[in-house]
């Protein structure tokens, strides 16, 4: 192997991933984005709905550019390292509804797999919760790939497919730049308080998000994975890049508060920032968004990367969780934080709808393990 | 532990791999499960790594079983 080829491999590892994120995060917060939500892909994704009003919650609307820079970046990297490959093909409307009820999980419990990460690097120990959810749910997804789950093999398409995502969301991107407003009371809607309203200045969001991209692509950077990895094949490459973001974030969390007023760093279960400590639903949430994950064959983060590098079945699921964030917010499915009012903590969560969402979900999941299991014949 | 001498066969999902490495161990076939080496594909995914002397005997037995498979890769 040549020294160049041997420094690549060095660079681009899990490792190396966990810990750009795990810095750059914390620092996306410094410079503007919302308390232990440096990088929240489906926070993100959610606001990007908003954005285009596909739901109306006023506090949660803003063209997230981390997102296109995750897409972006893995983008570049396919086509620099010759790994783009336009391929789709199997149950997109299975893929679609996984990526709904994903959403909808994840919404519950107010995080996806990186921000529960990124949560707990900040002292929030609801993510401990919600990790042990995700767990139990990629768990409850492992039985059923021993069953012999799939949906089936991804082919070879035109170069269109593999485009798609990439294309429209460098279009949205372009369309916030250029036409912020395409008039009163139309899109795009960007939030004026709340978590919508927060974030870093748009050139740093978008620069981290591809360089996130480049990096994540190129090492496989999987939360999903490296549970599944770690449980089914005992290898724990992908889990040592989740450590390093943790180690990393928790250590860039102390350095902020030391450098800076904020406070960065809060151990408690209450009242955490955009967060709810209803242990419960915040299990139950993560439950749900860690089977969905697995059967659909990654983490969000994972399935933006993928949908760079041309996959389409990964692009339906990322549209799907898009949906999902509509559908979470237009029924009032998704949970409520905590809040303090006149000094007294309301305990956040989700509503009834919610928890009905969460059921039904779950009971979908497990209907989709049952239904795909066993199928391994050429066909 | 990819080097040479040994070879991967790359399937369609992890289930495809779990149920791969159930039957050609069944046989006497010595093999074992690794992540996807990133050189061989962008997948996240595993492959089932044996040594190249038994990849006629591998591709038999995945044959008679019917398991959907998407290349055999020798490491030269």
């Amino acid at each position: 192997m040549s020294k160049g080829k041997k420094l690549t491999k060095a660079l681009f590892n899990p490792i190396v991933t966990g810990t750009i994120i795990g810095v750059l995060a914390p620092l996306l917060v410094h410079f503007g984005n919302p308390p232990n939500m440096g990088i929240c892909v489906a926070c993100f994704e959610r606001d990007m709905a908003g954005a285009m009003g596909l739901h109306r919650a006023s506090v949660v609307q803003y063209f997230r550019p981390e997102i296109i820079g995750f897409v972006l970046g893995a983008f570049i990297a396919a086509i620099v390292w010759k790994e783009w490959k336009s391929r789709t093909g199997s149950a997109p409307l299975v893929r679609f509804s996984l990526g709904v009820f994903a959403m909808i999980g994840a919404l519950v419990f107010l995080g996806c797999p990186w921000r529960a990460l990124l949560r707990l690097a900040g002292g929030d120990l609801n993510a401990v919760i919600g990790l042990l959810g995700l767990a139990a749910g990629v768990v409850l997804g492992i039985g059923f790939l021993r069953r012999g789950f799939n949906l089936g093999r991804a082919r070879p398409s035109m170069p269109a497919t593999g485009l798609m995502l990439p294309v429209l969301l460098t279009a949205g991107l372009l369309l916030t730049v250029l036409v912020p407003k395409i008039g009163e009371g139309l899109a795009f809607f960007s939030s004026q308080q709340g978590p919508g309203s927060q974030h870093a200045p748009l050139l740093i969001s978008l620069f981290i998000g591809i360089l996130v991209g480049v990096f994540a692509q190129r090492s496989r950077f999987c939360t999903i994975g490296a549970i599944r990895d770690t449980l089914i094949i005992r290898d724990r490459r992908l889990l040592t890049g989740i450590i390093a973001l943790v180690i990393t974030a928790f250590a860039t969390n102390l350095l902020l508060s030391v450098l800076t007023d904020a406070t960065y760093f809060r151990l408690s279960f209450a009242a955490q920032p955009v967060a709810h400590s209803s242990y419960l639903w915040n299990f139950a949430g993560m439950v749900l968004a860690g089977l969905a994950f697995v059967l659909s064959g990654g983490c969000p983060g994972r399935q933006l990367f993928l949908s760079g590098e041309g996959d389409g079945d990964a692009a339906v699921f990322v549209l799907g969780m898009i949906a999902g964030a509509a559908l979470a917010h237009n029924f009032g499915l998704a949970a409520i934080p905590d809040r303090i009012v006149e000094g007294s903590l309301i305990t956040g969560g989700p509503a009834l709808p919610g928890m009905v969402a969460v059921g039904l979900g779950i009971v979908f999941c497990l209907g989709v393990g049952f239904s795909c299991s066993g199928k391994y014949r050429r066909g | 532990m990819t080097g040479a001498g040994y070879a991967l066969l790359l399937l369609p999902s992890v289930s495809h791999a779990l149920l791969s490495e159930k039957v050609v161990k069944a046989e006497g076939i010595s093999c074992k499960l690794i992540p996807t080496p990133r050189e061989i594909s962008t997948d996240c995914g595993i492959v089932l790594r044996f040594l190249k002397e038994d990849k006629k005997r591998l591709e038999n037995v995945i044959e008679e079983n019917g398991i959907d498979f998407k290349r055999i890769v020798v490491i030269q």
